[in-house]
């Protein structure tokens, strides 16, 4: 009977958004809890560093060459001369490594 | 302007103007050779707007043959043409004459060219030269000096003053150079001291024409400035070149006055063994080589790697090693380069920590040149 087969099929179709809404909104929370967990481990390996850092004796950076460094390594450009640009092939800087290693 | 010359000399003065002169200028008459007559000697110029070359000939040395009937001034252009011609003409001697309209014969032998000249009130003027700022500097130094640096210069155009070296003039001569990822500086010693301080950049390219022109030089060379032009004069040539404008980043602080670890090398053996490396590390998206310093165990080991290719590793035998563990990676090609211009004589190798950068030293007069190489940071 071709109704009946119609109807089953929205039936089914029905069944299966409703497990697709559900599925999303795992994933939206699973992602969540994904990019939370790494900031968290991230804020606990920059600890963990630190620490180990301080056990060596090597110099613990200031918070602001902290992020001067985080953009360095991001692949930009921190010295004077040219500030904010992007660091072609992240090729190493001598004056942005100055800034943020140098003994001022 | 009449003039005959013996055409073997002649020939000579030509080459070394013609340096200058490219086929490519964006000011016509650059493609041509200026001519100078005055009483007792032939002047010839070629200029390509950044370098400008000058030399003399004059009637006091017999070899040149010269005899001047009529003096003036004169441009040929293109001055490759009029050079093919001098070359090609089949007497040791030839006559240049120059009629109305710089109609200019050139005769030799039985053969006779008519070209036709330009007007030399057309051809850029040479800028005065000061000389209160004025050094001698011996041409086998000199040639030291420009090799030692030009190899850090930037060949990067988005960074102008970077294509330059840095001279700074007082009681030393300083030059550095550096594209920012290495640097290179070599102080020498003045004999008679400026009265004044002078600092200036000179690109990179100029002083590696300037090089090639000091082969065959013994003699001391003299350095003069003006206002944007440095002036090299030796024997009968001047070269001029025009200087890069803009401030040179301060380089005194980029040098650090302190290290954690030391290794000495004999410079060509740790070259060998960078230049093995770099093998690998040339085939790897990144370029990097390491380097693994144990002074404990008395071990340094060089290590490049490529995931798509294989991996290489080497223990270097160094002549002396203080300081701290280490682990420390770098661009091949820096170290290379830096390595080679120092041929075979012993260097200290100093590091601070793995993020700053490095220095080499020759470790006879260590005081006299520094080469730093920045470190790439790996994951």
């Amino acid at each position: 009977m071709p109704t009946e087969n119609t109807d089953d099929l929205i039936m089914e179709f029905k069944q299966l958004t409703a497990n697709l809404a559900t599925m999303q909104h795992q994933v939206v929370k699973m992602l969540a809890e994904n990019e939370e967990l790494r900031i968290e481990n991230q804020h606990l390996h920059d600890l963990l560093d630190a620490h180990e850092k301080k056990h060596q004796g090597v110099q613990v950076l200031s918070k602001s060459k902290q992020n001067l460094e985080k953009l360095y390594n991001d692949g930009y450009h921190i010295c004077n001369q040219y500030y904010g640009k992007s660091r072609l092939q992240n090729e190493s800087c001598i004056f942005c490594t100055e800034i943020i290693y140098g003994e001022r | 302007m009449n003039f005959s010359i013996n055409r073997v000399a002649f020939i000579k003065a030509l080459n070394v103007v013609q340096r200058a002169i490219s086929a490519k200028t964006t000011i016509p008459i650059l493609t041509g050779l200026k001519i100078d007559v005055t009483d007792h000697e032939i002047m010839l110029t070629g200029s390509n707007a950044d370098i400008s070359i000058q030399t003399t000939i004059s009637t006091a040395n017999p070899d040149n043959e010269l005899q001047i009937q009529a003096t003036g001034s004169l441009v040929l252009s293109p001055a490759r043409f009029f050079a093919e011609i001098v070359k090609k003409l089949p007497d040791r001697e030839l006559q240049v004459d120059v009629a109305d309209q710089y109609q200019t014969t050139i005769k030799s032998g039985n053969s006779e060219f008519n070209i036709n000249g330009l007007d030399a009130n057309g051809y850029p003027h040479l800028p005065e030269i000061d000389h209160e700022h004025q050094i001698e500097l011996p041409a086998k130094l000199l040639r030291e000096v420009i090799s030692q640096t030009v190899i850090a210069v930037s060949k990067q155009e988005s960074r102008p003053i970077l294509t330059g070296v840095h001279f700074t003039l007082e009681k030393h001569l300083l030059a550095v150079a550096t594209d920012s990822h290495r640097l290179s500086q070599r102080e020498v010693e003045l004999e008679s001291p400026l009265t004044s301080p002078a600092d200036f950049v000179i690109p990179g390219d100029s002083l590696k024409e300037l090089s090639r022109m000091l082969d065959d030089e013994e003699d001391l060379i003299k350095l003069s400035l003006s206002e944007n032009q440095v002036l090299f004069t030796f024997g009968e040539t001047q070269f001029y070149s025009r200087l890069l404008e803009g401030n040179y980043p301060d380089t005194s602080r980029l040098i650090p006055n302190s290290s954690d670890t030391k290794v000495q090398f004999a410079a060509g053996e740790l070259l060998a063994a960078v230049e093995r490396a770099s093998l690998l590390s040339h085939e790897s998206r990144n370029n990097v080589i390491k380097l693994t310093i144990k002074p404990a165990d008395k071990q340094v080991m060089i290590t490049g790697n490529s995931p798509d290719v294989g991996k290489v590793e080497e223990n270097l035998e160094p002549q002396a090693l203080s300081g701290n563990d280490l682990e420390i990676s770098f661009n091949p090609d820096y170290l290379r380069e830096a390595l080679r211009v120092f041929g075979s004589v012993p260097v200290e190798v100093a590091f601070t920590s793995a993020l700053r950068p490095f220095t080499i030293k020759p470790l006879e007069r260590p005081d006299e040149f520094i080469q730093l190489i920045t470190p790439v940071r790996t994951f």
